[in-house]
């Protein structure tokens, strides 16, 4: 079944039929929904019904055997890789359970990459980053190595690193799933103050009522079937 | 290239005995093979009759004759009479009239063979030893007085007071080392016409042939170890020629005797193809002065008793004989049986392949009693060297 | 079941199986350490025994051996021997020896394979017969048993020869067959009188030796009474060792002569090349030590992706004992197989490189015809013991860090772990590279054979082990110099901030690159300085128009020499302004090999191409008054024998001892165990013998070099000339070829270290997937994460090489001033190579990128885990 909100221009995704399989097992069955512009939306199920791969596929980090996706009107199956990349460089984000900072890099440098793939020029750079370690209240924590940050501080950090860019959606997958039940409220709260702010769609899967209570939507999932 | 020499004993039973010199066949036969020559004798002085003799000079060598021998034989005692028999053969072959192969320029230095042997009677070992050599630091026979070498074989002449005295000095491997003092105690004896011993009809046929019979032999034998002091008696010939073999003969058997009342005897068998005695067969008494008296041997003079096999070489030698001759002291048959002290005296040439008997032998009479001891030689039995081994 | 085996079994053959190609990467690194290793060895060994010296004699060996300081003995020295051997039996067997070159030969260059004959005394020979006669068989009196064939219609002398299965196969003769030889400058005929059996001559290759009577040799020489050693042959029996410990009083002291058994005998061809096969064994070293920081970075990656089952089995109990020794166990098995594997490889390593180490062996010592190498057992066991103990090292210091941090620490250290605090001891680098200073000022060891600088071979031990501390703590050093570049872009980022914290992969990868290129480049270093002074000493002394030699010389062991009626013909030439006639002699100076030659001068003074190192400064009045012969040492004498100009010294000659005055050093690179030159009428003198070597021309002005070189080739069968560009050419091909070995094993140096980077990052990269697959999310492109990948190893390669150059110059240095003055004797004028070490860094930069960002792109397309 789908859900067809206001008009195209105004659509995040719009997804149809989307079916994927790994190997024998049918992970997604036609899987069909819209997202609307600044939408939060929660897909909750339970292990192994799909809310990953839903998320990779709408990620461009994978691909799905039928179906179509379309972001912002555009359709991301026939899309080359070089434009699915500069869609995930510029438009797509994404919000892990385990954070996925890059070891190597301190916060600000990690926070800084999305920019730096951008080629955006220095000045500009840091000042961009500058503002969001505020708005995440890592400025004392910026020249840290993820090694040395707590959990929540790591999220913060993926957080910032996430809305850098300005994307048009976020892709958070169990955000808290790795926090304390203090500090995953906590990211929570920043996950809505900071998207809600700058109307950037929420796609969160989480296994969590919690975390799906700051979303505006709730989907199921079972056996690869969305239930909007 | 293997020639044969011609040869032919003097018909005088006074002259022959040159052949008596045991190996001189072999040795001639290995020498031309080893530098192919041709020994014609027209490069070399020969044999000739009315030659004066001169001592100490003519013990020495004479580079001037082709081949030239000396052989000590000798029987020994130790104390508790340990009984050995002993043989020192020292040769020259004159380099220089070898014609080699056409084009090569000739050998440079005189080739010298030696021999030695030990019986031990004790344990009835034979030992034995041939050495082959060229080169002039190892071995040498010195012009005008004996002095031979063949490596740390030795034999020379030491004095001369009552008669001349030797110094014999050898080795078998490293099991037998041998040092002995010969003093003769007879005058030398000139076989032939006053040394000049005829060989054949050819004037050329011939060699001055010299030997002491009875010399007097002391020194030791050091036999794996152990020092043994020695004495007895001793045989010693020196012939020099540069005569020819004869096409006809085949080998030869020789006996030197010294009985024990004083006398000498030495016999000597030429074997033809026809396995007869060559007319230059022949045997001498040797009186107390040294003089020799020849006579000719005749085939009954002498019989065969006993044969022997050698294990490593198969060959068959007539190793026990008795000698039947006319006694010149009396009007009776002089016999003598000869009995060898151990049959596995051969001497087995690594380097020559010549294959001969030569051992140390009791002599008995007709009834068995011990009379006299004897050096005998057998050659020709066998083995005839493939002496193109030794070519260069 | 014993926690050690439920370890083995758990994870070290769950580790095999399921990452097999790491682990047969890991058995290829010790393979090709231990297969350059053992190719070496092998090598040298084949080159050295083509022709060991007691075993030249026809199937015996002699019990005792004389040879003479001057090289030579006299007829009157015979007689003595004989003389004080006097109640002593043992054959007396002089031997003669000497090259031929095969007449057929058309190759005109130096390095021409010659034949070795020997001369025996037949006669003294045949006497062996009694020594052994089962065995021997008489093989003299064999050899001799047949007569040559006339030849009809030459009037040349034909001389007969007895020679080998394997000879007479080659060249397809039989006996009465002809082998046109020339010996000295005379173009010589031999007649097969036997072939024997390969195996009777003892050598290793029965096809380059000849055997003749000695007579017929010293005939074909022209030299009638020559002997260069006797053999002596004592009979068996009871009394035999009696017997020479009794010939060794006779003969012992004398200084005429001295006295050796025949296994000394023997090893003076192993040790005249000592050197040179020390040095290539130390080199061949070099891929085994590489390979070393490539398994350690190896082990270290297993570990770091075993960390958790190592922390769960520690906290389950197992004692650290047990994990350490699982560990060690499986870098034995890497070393048990690797260098099985590389033992076959090196045998096959070997046959390519034997006829490089014989030439050099042939060119600059000793007759060597080895065109292949055998198996040795010995060596081969010494190759495993190394590849396995090799392997052991590398894998100490990871199992040791793995088996002792706690658990938590390991969950804590997470992908930064294996950090290899072992090698992180910069301090300890200094230090250590201090005391290797201390190491290059330690004299050398002296023996009988040589010098050996044991204080140079420790200091590059310790330089190379400092280097090894410092280069990877550089790595860190290196980041700050990279940030201004860090900020440009994300892949530079990316790219360089893995420096910032180095894992152990990084810093094995940069440590065993430090290594390969300071070994390779301080050998490049110690090569280019080699060849800038050899070019310059070529330059100031090769001056004559035309060089004459006979035919197949090459090399100091050739014994061909030209005949005095020769040379003095070719002087004689119309348009021969000067005639420059050189002469060369080996003798013993001290118990030591050296040569005595021949100078064109009778006065060093006035030696007009000499380059000295001291020149002559004394008056000429002063040394007429001493009435003793100037001598002129080269270097390597001066140094091996601490001798100075204004010192007298005694040369041994066939005719006694020769004192002489040395008045000057001047350098010469043609050996490196000595030379003292004096005028030549005075050693032609002593030794009876006016034969040459060589003659140098110099022609009238506007002289056609080629047209007087064909004049005379035209009236001389037995000679070769050569212009003197041809002549400066060739030597220095000869020189290049004598380093070629060298060149390749620098190579595999280098390129195993290169192929230990790219381990390093595909290992390192496969930890890293999921930021691969966080950047992929992130919008980059594969293209970006290849070229991040490739920057990243771009910086660990030039990190590597800067620390390896640094490395390289301190062994350059040490290479030219300590261990070489010290082994050789020489000084070299130190030449940086610029241009190698460019095309090096190029070379590096190359192999780098191109293993990398494939390696990155392939890395790149690994799909992401699935979370569920």
């Amino acid at each position: 079944m789908s859900s067809k909100e206001t008009d195209k221009s105004d659509k995040v995704y719009q997804v149809e039929n989307l079916h994927k399989r790994y190997g024998t097992s049918v992970v997604l069955r036609d899987v069909s929904f819209e997202v609307a512009s600044g939408a939060m939306t929660a897909i909750m199920g339970p292990s192994g019904s799909g809310k990953s791969t839903l998320l990779h596929c709408l990620g461009g980090v994978d691909k799905a055997d039928s179906g179509s996706i379309l972001f912002h009107g555009e359709s991301m199956m026939c899309m080359p890789a070089h434009e699915i990349a500069e869609l995930r460089r510029a438009q797509i984000a994404s919000i892990f359970q385990f954070f996925y900072l890059l070891p190597t890099l301190t916060v600000e440098e990690n926070i800084a990459f999305p920019l730096q793939l951008q080629s955006m020029p220095g000045r500009q750079r840091k000042e961009r980053v500058a503002t969001i370690l505020s708005q995440v209240g890592m400025e004392q924590r910026k020249d840290a190595f993820p090694n040395q940050l707590s959990g929540g501080e790591q999220q913060r950090a993926a957080i910032a690193r996430a809305l850098i860019t300005r994307p048009k959606v976020i892709l958070a997958d169990e955000p808290t799933g790795n926090l304390d039940s203090q500090n995953g409220r906590r990211i929570l709260d920043l996950m809505r103050e900071l998207l809600c702010s700058q109307n950037i769609a929420l796609l969160l899967v989480t296994h969590s009522e919690e975390a799906a209570a700051i979303c505006n939507t709730t989907w199921k999932m079972q056996d690869g079937n969305l239930i909007t | 290239m293997k020639r044969r020499f011609n040869q032919r004993f003097g018909e005088e039973v006074n002259t022959a005995r040159r052949w008596s010199s045991r190996v001189a066949l072999g040795v001639i036969y290995l020498l031309q093979t080893v530098v192919g020559m041709q020994l014609e004798g027209a490069a070399h002085a020969i044999a000739r009759p009315g030659y004066q003799f001169n001592f100490p000079r003519d013990y020495g060598s004479h580079p001037d004759f082709k081949i030239e021998w000396w052989y000590v034989t000798g029987h020994l005692k130790s104390e508790g009479d340990r009984r050995f028999g002993y043989q020192a053969t020292f040769f020259r072959l004159a380099a220089d009239s070898a014609i080699s192969r056409e084009g090569n320029p000739p050998l440079p230095q005189d080739i010298h063979l030696a021999h030695m042997a030990l019986l031990d009677l004790k344990t009835k070992k034979f030992y034995h030893q041939e050495r082959l050599q060229q080169s002039p630091w190892m071995a040498s026979a010195k012009k005008g007085d004996m002095e031979l070498k063949n490596g740390n074989w030795k034999l020379r002449r030491i004095a001369d007071s009552e008669g001349p005295d030797f110094e014999l000095q050898g080795s078998i491997l490293a099991d037998v080392n041998l040092n002995m003092q010969l003093s003769a105690s007879k005058p030398i004896t000139l076989f032939g016409n006053k040394g000049y011993s005829r060989k054949g009809s050819d004037p050329g046929a011939a060699s001055y042939y010299m030997t002491f019979t009875r010399l007097q032999t002391t020194g030791s034998i050091r036999l794996k170890g152990k020092s043994l002091k020695v004495r007895g008696w001793s045989w010693m010939d020196h012939e020099v020629s540069s005569s020819q073999l004869a096409p006809q003969q085949v080998g030869w058997d020789w006996l030197s005797i010294r009985l024990n009342d004083g006398r000498d005897i030495m016999a000597y068998r030429m074997r033809t193809t026809r396995k007869e005695a060559d007319p230059f067969s022949t045997f001498a008494w040797v009186d107390a002065n040294g003089d020799a008296s020849h006579q000719r041997l005749l085939d009954e003079m002498w019989k065969v008793k006993r044969l022997w096999t050698s294990p490593q070489t198969k060959n068959t030698y007539p190793v026990e004989v008795e000698l039947n001759i006319p006694d010149p002291d009396s009007d009776n048959v002089f016999q003598a049986h000869i009995v060898p002290l151990y049959d596995g005296q051969e001497m087995l040439g690594h380097l020559s392949r010549i294959e001969y008997w030569e051992g140390a032998c009791d002599v008995l009479d007709a009834k068995g009693r011990t009379i006299g001891e004897a050096y005998m030689e057998l050659a020709g039995y066998g083995g005839e060297s493939d002496l193109s081994a030794l070519k260069r | 079941m014993h926690p050690f085996l439920l370890l083995l079994r758990v994870i070290h053959l769950r580790h095999w199986t399921r990452h097999p190609l790491t682990s047969l990467a890991f058995c290829g690194i010790i393979a090709v350490g231990v297969a350059a290793f053992f190719s070496i060895r092998l090598a040298n060994r084949a080159a050295i025994s083509g022709f060991t010296y007691f075993d030249r004699s026809l199937g015996l060996r002699p019990d005792l051996v004389l040879t003479s300081p001057s090289g030579q003995f006299s007829e009157e020295d015979l007689f003595s021997m004989q003389a004080r051997l006097d109640a002593t039996p043992c054959v007396m067997a002089p031997v003669l020896e000497t090259t031929a070159t095969d007449a057929a030969q058309k190759d005109a260059s130096l390095n021409l394979q010659q034949f070795l004959v020997v001369g025996l005394d037949t006669f003294a020979m045949s006497n062996l017969a009694y020594h052994d006669p089962d065995r021997v068989n008489n093989l003299a009196r064999q050899a001799w048993q047949e007569q040559p064939r006339q030849l009809e219609t030459s009037s040349e002398a034909i001389y007969g020869v007895v020679i080998s299965e394997a000879l007479a196969t080659k060249q397809k003769l039989d006996v009465g067959g002809l082998l046109e030889v020339i010996i000295d400058d005379r173009k010589t005929i031999l007649s097969v009188m036997h072939i024997t059996r390969d195996e009777v001559f003892q050598v290793s290759h029965p096809s380059s030796v000849l055997f003749m009577s000695i007579s017929d040799l010293q005939r074909a020489m022209q030299q009638p009474k020559l002997v260069h050693r006797v053999e002596l042959y004592f009979p068996p029996g009871h009394d035999k060792k009696l017997l020479l410990k009794t010939a060794g009083d006779q003969l012992g002291m004398d200084p005429r002569w001295k006295l050796d058994t025949a296994e000394t005998s023997m090893n003076s061809n192993a040790s005249m090349t000592r050197a040179f096969r020390l040095n290539l064994t130390i080199l061949s070293m070099l891929a085994l030590v590489v390979g070393m920081y490539l398994i350690m970075q190896g082990m270290d990656a297993a570990i770091v992706r075993g960390r958790m089952e190592i922390a769960t089995l520690r906290s389950l109990g197992v004692t650290p004992g047990a994990l350490k020794s699982a560990w060690l166990m499986e870098s034995l098995w890497y070393g048990v197989l690797g260098s099985a594997g590389g033992l076959a490889l090196g045998w096959f390593g070997a046959q390519w490189m034997v006829r490089s180490v014989a030439s050099t062996v042939n060119a600059l010592y000793l007759q060597s015809a080895s065109e292949s190498a055998d198996w040795n057992h010995s060596e081969a066991i010494l190759a495993m013991t190394l590849g396995c103990l090799a392997s052991l090292a590398a894998g100490w210091f990871p199992a040791s860090e793995s088996a002792e941090t706690q658990p938590a620490e390991t969950f804590k250290r997470g992908r930064q772990g294996g950090f290899m605090t072992a090698l992180n001891k910069p301090l300890w680098g200094i230090a250590i590279g201090l005391s290797g200073w201390g190491a290059a000022s330690l004299p050398p060891y002296a023996d009988a054979n040589g010098w050996i600088p044991v204080g140079g071979y420790a200091a590059a031990l310790l330089w190379v082990v400092s280097a090894t501390l410092i280069a990877p703590a550089g790595l860190r050093w290196i980041a700050p110099l990279l940030r201004p570049m860090i900020g440009a872009h994300a892949v530079f980022m990316y790219a360089f901030s893995q420096l910032r914290r180095p894992t152990g992969r990084h810093q094995l990868s940069v440590a065993a690159l430090t290594v390969a290129v300071g070994m390779a480049g301080g050998m490049t270093f110690m090569i280019h300085s080699f060849e800038s002074t050899m070019i310059q000493w070529i330059s100031g002394s090769l001056k004559a128009d035309l060089y004459i030699a006979c035919q197949g010389v090459g090399s100091v062991s050739s014994q061909n020499r030209m005949s005095r009626k020769t040379w003095q013909a070719i002087s004689d030439h119309p348009k021969v302004e000067r005639a420059e006639v050189g002469q060369i002699f080996p003798i013993e100076y001290r118990g030591r090999k050296t040569y005595l030659t021949g100078m064109p001068v009778r006065n060093p003074l006035d030696w007009e191409y000499a380059m000295w190192i001291e020149a002559p400064d004394l008056d000429p009045a002063a040394l007429e008054e001493k009435n003793l012969p100037s001598a002129a040492v080269n270097e390597s004498f001066q140094t091996r024998f601490d001798v100075h100009p204004g010192d007298q010294i005694k040369l041994p000659t066939p005719g006694g001892y020769k004192e002489v005055r040395i008045v000057g050093v001047f350098a010469e690179y043609g050996n490196e165990h000595g030379t003292v030159a004096i005028d030549r009428h005075v050693v032609s003198n002593w030794f009876q013998d006016e034969r040459a070597v060589n003659i140098a021309l110099h022609l009238k002005s506007g002289t056609d070099p080629d047209r007087v070189r064909n004049e005379i080739l035209s009236q001389h069968a037995g000679i070769s000339i050569r212009t003197n560009r041809a002549l400066r050419n060739e030597v220095l091909e000869i020189f290049h070829q004598t380093f070629s070995v060298t060149y390749v094993l620098q190579w595999i140096a280098v390129m195993v270290a290169i192929a230990g980077l790219t381990m390093a990052m595909i290992t390192s990269l496969m930890e890293r997937q999921l930021e691969f697959q966080v950047m992929k999310n992130l919008g980059m492109t594969r293209l970006r994460m290849a070229v991040a990948t490739g920057l990243e190893g771009l910086a660990c390669a030039w990190t590597g090489f800067g620390f390896g150059m640094i490395l390289s110059m301190c062994l350059g240095w040490l290479l030219v001033s300590v261990i070489n003055k010290q082994a050789f004797g020489w000084t070299l004028q130190s030449a940086i190579p610029w241009w190698d070490h460019l095309r090096l860094l190029v070379a590096l930069t190359l192999a780098t990128l191109i293993t990398t960002i494939p390696v990155g792109w392939w890395a790149s397309t690994k799909r992401m885990h699935k979370e569920e």
